[in-house]
């Protein structure tokens, strides 16, 4: 059973990170195509605007209307079909980043920085570490709970964590935001 | 998220910590990490910090799912 549990989460963390990484790679060629390459300053400081909306957005000082999908993965994808199989469609899907829900704004945040770095490594790398921090949960899940039948308290109690990772975000947006700020003062790439 | 929760079957030490607790040490813990070793690096290469702050922001869309 634990093999099992392995290969679906290898399935669907590879896959994820296979469709996060086709995004941000995608991002960059859109930034090296459409923006000149110098200067680059003005495209960084869009972008640090961009991160200190989804701040403020996240700390819930202005209600900016950043683009949420609604839309949320299938459950029924693992109805009569093999678990592997609907792991990997559920990374995926999921690791495109845009098809399906996500709560805070730092998704944009990190699509300008990807866009006005126009490097399509860094834009997947970017979009990879995302997925990291989405996939990390699903491994920790063993750890979590004891077996499948505690997975409603396990949601619950994430939700209950809401503030938590709200503050959590902001932070993250802050260091981000900091460190793009950094890159502009000493005129060094990001 | 909760698809693949439910198809966890692998058994864990039997403990009396409650999902809640587990889940707030999670949330502390893991984005402690990112941040931490994020801000350490970002001294050598503000590359691996800023990656560090996007792991960190993938992390926290994992509550309201």
């Amino acid at each position: 059973m634990k093999s099992r549990w392995l290969l679906n989460v290898t399935g669907y963390t590879l896959a994820g990170a296979l469709a996060s990484a086709s995004v941000g790679a995608a991002l960059g060629f859109l930034g090296a195509a459409l923006l000149p390459e110098q200067p680059v300053a003005p495209g960084r400081l869009v972008a640090l605007g961009v991160g200190l909306l989804a701040l403020a957005r996240t700390l819930g000082l202005a209600a900016i209307p950043f683009p949420q999908p609604a839309r949320q993965t299938r459950d029924v994808w693992v109805k009569g079909s093999n678990p592997t199989i609907a792991a990997i469609r559920w990374g995926l899907d999921i690791g495109l980043i845009y098809t399906t829900r996500f709560t805070f704004p730092g998704t944009w945040f990190l699509t300008a920085v990807a866009v006005v770095a126009r490097e399509p490594a860094f834009g997947a790398a970017v979009f990879v570490a995302y997925w990291i921090g989405r996939a990390v949960s699903v491994w920790l899940g063993p750890l979590l709970m004891r077996d499948a039948r505690e997975t409603p308290q396990l949601l619950m109690a994430v939700h209950h964590q809401y503030s938590g990772f709200r503050r959590t975000h902001a932070v993250a947006l802050i260091m981000g935001a900091s460190v793009l700020t950094v890159s502009l003062v000493a005129g060094s790439g990001l | 998220m909760s698809g693949i929760a439910e198809q966890v079957r692998v058994s864990t030490p039997s403990t009396s910590v409650s999902p809640a607790t587990r889940v707030r040490r999670a949330a502390i813990a893991v984005p402690l990490a990112a941040l931490a070793a994020g801000a350490g690096s970002s001294a050598v290469d503000l590359r691996v910090g800023f990656l560090a702050s996007a792991v960190v922001i993938g992390w926290t869309q994992l509550v309201g799912l």
